[in-house]
């Protein structure tokens, strides 16, 4: 069987694309399967996913960007499945914020945006992180290959008309070194994770092309969302935390080597890195050599 | 003559702490200086920064957590000056926060934070963008934390005890990399400061009267010598970087580089290039 038989994984945003792929994954390797979405065809892929995996998998509608229906979300799993083992923070929005927006278009862009990919993850942590504790387990959270290095010296990623996007990812890095950090300074084996994502076939990536959509050598070009599943497992598999995880087109869709800062680091001295009420004296975090 | 005669500058959160210091050393280099705050002292500070410099001040009380207050900052500094050249995000807060605190705690600390913190710097950037897109130039100057510079390592210093802290200031590089990007053809110039320990109301408070002691407050860094960095940033034109100023190193300017990672502070990742 499967290296995930007996455990419990949630997956939010997983109507369709990528969190479709994460939650049939984990379904694969013999987990039960909470998915939420916005979408009502979030039932139909529960459905479809039970079907061929023969795994519990139960659908929640949740709009992720309200705060009630994220603890009604997280209620109903704890209470339909016990407890939960792999939380995959996956549902987003994406799109552009052109500078000239009106002052109130911009700030309900804004709420729009740090509500759906940030606040929802943040959230979504509180409310599963005594189960997680419990259970030791895994959070990986979705992001955007635009908070990764640039791949030309001297280049930057993102662009002049996403500071909303972009930062909404970019806020996910503090989120995913506190916690890798936290829990293991608590001693707590909750492993924590982030997938810096590229240009992966998803209706997502799809809808950015009016018209006809991508042309099929723009698509070739693409990752699937059947390789980011696969990628999640082997992350899942690997115990590594406080990892920010590059998955790019023009690379084999495939878990890189730890850099340094991908060490385990639960595996390092609490006073490394706990710097307590503001630390009179700073812990200076060496990376293990 | 000074850096910036005849220019203006509006500096949020400047009645007490780091804001006082990046005031004066604006004031000292000629500009007109527009400041907010919350605390009640804001039109008194603004008094001592124009005498002890000679230049024309505004003051305003006004709560950065609140979009309506940002804008009327904003407003209320053109109908003043009729300019800004100089915007420095500064205003701030902060709370303990960690990822097994209950749930009501966590729903209220997110807003607290992260409306300061990150939001208004949002509100404040795009509210003077286009000001300064009309004047033909600009600097905007967000105050972030060494927290998330990690070349130094330096990952995450607030750690267990301030999740959305650090996540409010991450957020910030969003804005920079964007921003600089599309003010590059109005000379409108973005970066950052990942601040470290600064001798600062904010610090103090978080420390505690009971450690405050001399010892401790010689380790921290002067806010005149930091604003000092500011001024030479501006001076300087570069955009796009995030400037790293902490103790243990000099308190200056650091050269520029072509390296992103020395730019902006990345998270370490597992990344092949």
């Amino acid at each position: 069987m499967g290296f995930l038989d007996g455990r419990v994984g949630v997956v939010t945003g997983a109507a369709q694309g990528l969190g479709t792929a994460y939650a049939r994954a984990l379904a694969s390797e013999g987990a039960d399967v909470a998915i939420c979405d916005i979408q009502p065809e979030v039932s139909a892929v529960a459905d479809e996913i039970a079907a061929t995996s023969g795994r519990t998998v139960r659908a929640y509608p949740c709009d992720v960007s309200d705060a009630e229906a994220i603890r009604g979300f997280v209620d109903g799993v704890l209470r339909d499945f016990g407890g939960v083992d792999v939380v995959v923070m996956n549902a987003a929005i994406y799109g552009s914020s052109p500078l000239d927006l009106s002052r109130e278009q911009a700030l309900a862009e804004y709420q729009r945006f740090y509500d759906t990919n940030v606040k929802s993850v943040y959230l979504l942590e509180r409310a599963f992180a005594p189960s997680l504790v419990e259970r030791e387990g895994d959070i990986v959270v979705i992001s955007t290959d635009h908070v990764l290095p640039p791949l030309q010296p001297g280049g930057t990623r993102g662009g002049p008309g996403s500071d909303l996007y972009d930062s909404s990812k970019w806020v996910l890095n503090g989120y995913i070194q506190a916690w890798a950090l936290g829990f293991a300074s608590q001693g707590q084996n909750v492993r924590v994770n982030g997938i810096g994502m590229g240009a992966t076939d998803t209706p997502m990536l799809r809808g950015v092309f009016p018209g006809d959509g991508p042309s099929d050598e723009i698509v070739a070009g693409w990752m699937t969302p059947a390789q980011q599943g696969q990628l999640l497992l082997d992350l899942l598999q690997d115990g590594r935390t406080g990892d920010l995880i590059s998955s790019e087109p023009g690379h084999p869709v495939e878990l890189p080597p730890r850099s340094d800062y991908g060490q385990p680091v639960s595996n390092l001295p609490i006073e490394q890195f706990h710097h307590g009420l503001m630390g009179l004296e700073p812990a200076i975090w060496e990376p293990p050599s | 003559m000074g850096l910036l005669d005849g220019k203006v500058a509006l500096v949020t959160g400047a009645a007490e702490g780091v804001g006082v210091a990046f005031a004066n050393a604006v004031a000292a280099e000629g500009a007109k200086v527009a400041i907010c705050d919350i605390r009640d002292n804001v039109d008194e500070r603004a008094q001592q920064i124009g005498d002890a410099h000679g230049v024309e001040t505004a003051s305003f009380h006004a709560d950065t957590g609140v979009p309506e207050d940002c804008w009327r900052v904003v407003d209320e500094t053109m109908a003043a000056f009729g300019r800004i050249d100089v915007l420095i995000n500064n205003a701030g807060t902060i709370a303990m926060t960690s990822p097994t605190d209950p749930w009501d705690k966590s729903v209220a600390d997110y807003d607290l934070v992260m409306n300061v913190n990150n939001r208004a710097y949002y509100l404040f950037g795009r509210a003077v963008f286009p000001i300064m897109q009309e004047q033909g130039g600009g600097d905007i100057v967000n105050i972030a934390t060494d927290h998330i510079y990690t070349q130094k390592n330096r990952p995450s210093g607030g750690g267990w005890v301030m999740d959305t802290y650090d996540a409010s200031k991450w957020g910030l590089n969003g804005f920079l990399l964007s921003w600089s990007k599309a003010g590059e053809p109005h000379n409108i110039r973005v970066n950052g400061i990942c601040l470290g320990a600064t001798d600062s109301h904010m610090l103090r408070g978080f420390t505690g009267e009971e450690n405050l002691t001399p010892e401790v407050i010689a380790s921290w860094m002067k806010p005149a010598d930091v604003a000092q960095v500011v001024v030479d940033l501006i001076k300087d034109g570069r955009s796009g970087y995030n400037i790293p100023v902490w103790v243990d190193d000099p308190v200056v300017l650091t050269p520029r580089s072509d390296d992103f990672s020395m730019k902006v502070g990345i998270m370490k990742s597992s990344f092949r290039a």
